[in-house]
């Protein structure tokens, strides 16, 4: 683009980092993905139910925009009334995840001592288990369903959220502006809710809305598993589940996967321009 | 000396913790445990019922089941699964060889290909090759790994027929004589070739589908450590004195790079651990991913606790060595904690 600029004289460009386009592609796609779920109804012009069982396992066509499946249900509509259960589904997880972990890291990084060391080994338990069998073990105790497979991914969602939590508390507790409040002599509850935690909520808040991506992916694990949002109705992951039979109808599981694909890519590379740009030793020398 | 030991009772209370957990979940589930296995017509008899329960003790109060448990466990008693009806210490001892090598396999995949990687995307960052390389990592991370499973043993085994079927080995073929369980040493220890090189085969396709996210996230770190090593002032200075651009990379700045390598080596040893649930699942690999896959389907809870108690012991120790290696090959973790 510099380049271009000297061709021709008078025009001048600013040079756009291409973390910058990065992100606001990734951006805008979560945008676009998040408005083709919230308008799924008139958008897919098809009931995500309804059995065409006369085209069943028809290719992609103009009738069909992702084809049908097995049943000769409409896999664009499914796809995107599918994302009415992974979304919400997801961000109830991170949310709670949060929620919990903020919670629990504000408390162990502010109290110290004893409180902070009981409340890391109880973290240190809950990341010893693998989040899949962990998950997998409370959805079977509670029955397979889409409200358990979120109430059991919620349960080891926090964890990360208490260790980022407590490490931005202890690093904020030594500022001036706490020194200060705790000078003039503010309760220290009130020190920690109105002056520490809201210090620390970009950096968190940053980190629950990538997250959601993971969420995502986890959830459509879970499901992909039977261990989650339940048949006939659509998730993602059972989108692909139901697909796997009928692998030589690619379409059946490659769109919904494609669309978790999507998903998960945007919010990773969201991540990776955000932290390209904080982290001093990876930006260099600028 | 002082920080590993720490470390070790530190681990203590958390070895307890899971164990309260395991033991928490299974006697907060709805299911009664007594009618799962004696059968709802043993159920009927008051009699059979008492005895069940007086056996494994489950008329005592809590605590006391917990101590039982945990002497249970301490001999190795698990509990019998509800479908396979043995003893689930020995289905996990039939099934854990199965994700050891797997896993190994996976990380050695990821460790030759993350590794150098990310070693040429720092070097030469912000060049094509950065950004292809970059642009694979993510792809890689990004994909879901059932949909990859599946996709892989479409193209590769029914379409292109490379790939072997499932299992470990081919139907006709004998296993080699157990003394590790993982079938490519063992069949290399007892002398049989071929059987190595199918087992080899088998373990291809499902090893790279589940090392794909691992090298994506490798690759990500060792770049990003490789990145902040390159930018130190220590570099400038060997550069400055003449040394050849590879000796700094390699001797200088690699050993450093790679410290941030090796924690990762043990956290991704978890995510492998969810990624194999998956693709043993859908390759029919016998491992305990998918024993612990089954077992949650037919709500066998005696099974998936003893996978969970296994896999999360096995990651505590794993990190344990981590940190072992850590101290060992970083001397600012020597001096800090002295």
């Amino acid at each position: 683009m510099a380049r271009l600029a000297d061709k021709i004289p008078g025009l001048r460009i600013r040079k756009v980092a291409a973390s910058e386009l990065v992100f606001v592609i990734s951006g805008g796609v979560l945008v676009l993905l998040a408005l083709a779920v919230i308008a799924a109804g008139p958008l897919a012009r098809t009931d995500p139910l309804a059995q065409h069982l006369a085209s069943r396992l028809a290719p992609p066509s103009a009738a069909h925009w992702f084809g049908t499946d097995e049943l000769g249900r409409d896999v664009f509509a499914r796809t995107l009334f599918g994302g009415r259960n992974s979304l919400p589904a997801a961000a109830v997880v991170v949310a709670f995840g949060f929620l919990i972990g903020t919670a629990l890291g504000g408390i162990a990084g502010f109290a110290g001592g004893l409180v902070d060391e009981v409340l890391m080994r109880l973290t240190d338990i809950f990341l010893a288990f693998p989040m899949i069998i962990l998950a997998m073990t409370v959805s079977a105790a509670l029955g397979a369903s889409l409200i358990h497979g979120v109430i059991a991914l919620a349960v080891v969602w926090w964890p990360q959220y208490t260790r980022v939590c407590r490490g931005l508390v202890l690093d904020i507790k030594t500022r001036e502006f706490v020194l200060a409040s705790h000078a003039i002599g503010r309760r220290p509850a009130g020190i920690l809710l109105k002056t520490i935690l809201p210090a620390a909520l970009p950096t968190l808040s940053v980190m629950a809305a990538i997250d959601i991506g993971r969420a995502v992916l986890n959830f459509a694990m879970l499901s992909f598993l039977g261990l989650g949002a339940r048949p006939p109705a659509p998730e993602w992951g059972l989108l692909v589940a139901e697909g796997s039979q009928y692998f030589q109808a690619w379409w059946i599981s490659t769109f919904p996967a494609l669309v978790v694909f999507v998903m998960v890519l945007a919010c990773n590379m969201i991540g990776d321009t955000l932290r390209d740009v904080t982290d001093p030793w990876v930006a260099g020398r600028r | 000396m002082n920080y590993l030991v720490r470390r070790l009772l530190l681990l203590v209370p958390v070895v307890f913790g899971v164990t309260v957990i395991v033991f928490g979940v299974s006697h907060a589930l709805p299911v009664d445990p007594v009618v799962a296995v004696i059968g709802e017509q043993a159920a009927e008899h008051p009699q059979i019922v008492a005895a069940y329960r007086a056996r494994w003790s489950l008329n005592k109060p809590l605590p006391e089941q917990y101590v039982a448990f945990i002497g249970n466990a301490l001999h190795g008693d698990l509990g019998v699964s509800l479908s396979s009806h043995r003893p689930v210490v020995q289905d996990l001892r039939d099934y854990f060889p199965a994700t050891a090598e797997l896993s190994v396999c996976s990380i050695l995949i990821t460790i030759v290909v993350a590794i150098p990687l990310g070693i040429v995307a720092a070097v030469f960052r912000g060049r094509p090759v950065d950004i292809v390389i970059r642009a694979g990592t993510l792809t890689g991370a990004s994909v879901p790994v059932f949909w990859a499973a599946l996709a892989a043993l479409s193209i590769f085994y029914v379409h292109l027929g490379l790939a072997p079927g499932p299992g470990r080995l081919d139907t006709m073929d004998v296993p080699p004589p157990a003394v590790t369980g993982l079938y490519t040493v063992d069949s290399l220890l007892s002398g049989r070739l071929s059987t190595f090189f199918d087992a080899l085969h088998h373990l291809m396709l499902p090893a790279i589908v589940l090392s794909g996210v691992t090298v994506g996230l490798l690759t990500r770190i060792m770049r990003t450590s490789m990145l902040a090593v390159l930018n130190q002032d220590y570099l400038r200075t060997a550069r400055s004195k003449g040394a050849p651009r590879r000796r700094v990379v390699f001797r200088h700045a690699l050993p450093n790079a790679a410290i941030p390598v090796i924690t990762v080596v043990g956290l991704v040893f978890g995510e492998l651990l969810s990624g194999a649930v998956l693709t043993e699942t859908i390759f029919g690999w016998p491992g305990i991913g998918r024993y612990a896959y089954e077992a949650a389907t037919v709500a066998d809870f005696p099974a998936i606790l003893g996978v969970a108690m296994l896999v999360a012991f096995a990651y505590l120790a794993v990190n344990f060595v981590v940190d072992l290696a850590y101290f060992a090959i970083d001397p600012r973790t020597r001096e800090a904690v002295g």
